[in-house]
């Protein structure tokens, strides 16, 4: 068996501010039989792919915590391979936990925590997967199992990319004016990376060519867009919830990270997280406002 | 008063309701204030009285706030990575 997660983690950086809570472990079934006789669980929770073992009553100086958490490789090729590259330890290497956390990221579970983990791991290694295919391998079986990854279709004209979203966005606000009143400069960075001004869709070889800041910034762009066009526009003007700015934007970073974005924008985004919000206006929405008190912008007629 | 200042007291407000700076019922008395301010000035906003109660000031929590909106045309292609 092999310990992953935060126990992990903290082993080989234990200056890290992690708490563990509870442990998570790559094992077969028989190895479940094993740490239920060592820990004496008070209850075991068993589904397709994982077991949890409940209320330890024997813990140990490794098994500390009151739940231990079983993913199951018998059935995984990925997380056979995982068992196979650290056959000597019994906690995983940081390669096995960078492309375990590596292979999750986009999914968008308990973001806030793993993109912190994420970060430091891909720090570490200078972003370089030493276990690319297993990561691969490993993503597509968590798509088996949680359901595939789903973000828009962009190969669409900009009418039909954003017909998307009809009824699951109200509009008050034209979404191309407000990427005008945020952009950075005189037009919105993604302007410069459209080959068709008719499609929604980017071009990677553009984007290649902004300079670090300037992706940071067509991100942020996005974000501001996002956090304003869901959360905080439907707060002023709709009724909606209530949200701070920071918390709208955090909102919208982990949304580009996981199911709205996808590919090189997608990854960029995941790699500079950090990097990215270190830039951001934290009065972006006051920012906006501005723009509409000073009329250039306007509200779009319902 | 103008749409930011209604704005930048409506957050300030939130964060108080919510850090519990203020009572339930001072937090709702500084609203019907704001609000009728607002009201005041013809500012055009539309805000849900009860932007105050727990339910409506909810943290964000990315599995709750989550929504997979599976029903309209998606895709997995990497090639196709970003719109605006």
């Amino acid at each position: 068996m092999l310990i992953v997660g935060s126990k992990a983690l903290k082993f080989h950086f234990p200056n890290y501010k992690r708490e563990v809570k509870d442990i998570d472990i790559i094992g077969y079934s028989d190895d479940v039989n094993t740490l239920c006789d060592l820990l004496s669980p008070t209850e075991v929770k068993k589904s397709k792919n994982t077991v949890l073992l409940k209320n330890i009553t024997n813990k140990t100086d490794i098994f500390n915590t009151d739940n231990v958490e079983v993913l199951l490789a018998d059935d995984s090729v990925s997380l056979r391979k995982y068992m196979e590259y650290d056959n000597v330890s019994l906690f995983a290497s940081p390669e096995v936990l960078f492309s375990l956390k590596k292979s999750h990221i986009n999914f968008p579970i308990k973001f806030n925590k793993h993109i912190e983990d994420y970060t430091l791991l891909y720090n570490h290694f200078n972003g370089i997967d030493y276990l690319d295919d297993v990561t691969k391998l490993n993503f597509k079986e968590t798509e088996e199992r949680l359901g595939k990854l789903k973000t828009p279709s962009l190969n669409k004209s900009v009418e039909e990319f954003f017909g998307q979203s009809d009824g699951y966005v109200k509009s008050y606000f034209i979404h191309d004016d407000i990427h005008r009143v945020m952009s950075h400069y005189d037009r919105p960075l993604y302007e410069m990376m459209q080959v068709d001004k008719n499609l929604a869709k980017c071009e990677k070889d553009m984007w290649n060519l902004f300079t670090f800041e300037d992706k940071c910034k067509c991100v942020l762009e996005e974000a501001y867009v996002i956090a304003l066009e869901r959360k905080i526009l439907p707060m002023i003007f709709g009724g909606g919830k209530g949200f701070s700015s920071e918390e709208a934007l955090d909102w919208a970073l982990m949304r580009i990270c996981t199911t709205l974005c996808s590919g090189w924008f997608r990854n960029f985004a995941t790699n500079n997280y950090y990097d990215i919000k270190k830039l951001s206006n934290k009065n972006y929405v006051e920012k906006f406002l501005t723009e509409y008190e000073n009329g250039n912008i306007t509200r779009q007629s319902n | 008063m103008t749409i930011i200042d209604f704005y930048k007291q409506l957050s300030k407000l939130l964060t108080d309701t919510r850090e519990n700076f203020l009572t339930k019922s001072q937090a709702e008395k500084k609203l019907e204030e704001l609000l009728e301010e607002a009201k005041k000035n013809k500012l055009d906003v539309n805000i849900d009285p009860k932007i105050l109660d727990q339910v409506n000031l909810m943290r964000l929590d990315d599995e709750n706030s989550y929504r997979p909106e599976s029903d309209y045309d998606f895709t997995s292609d990497d090639d196709s990575s970003y719109s605006y």
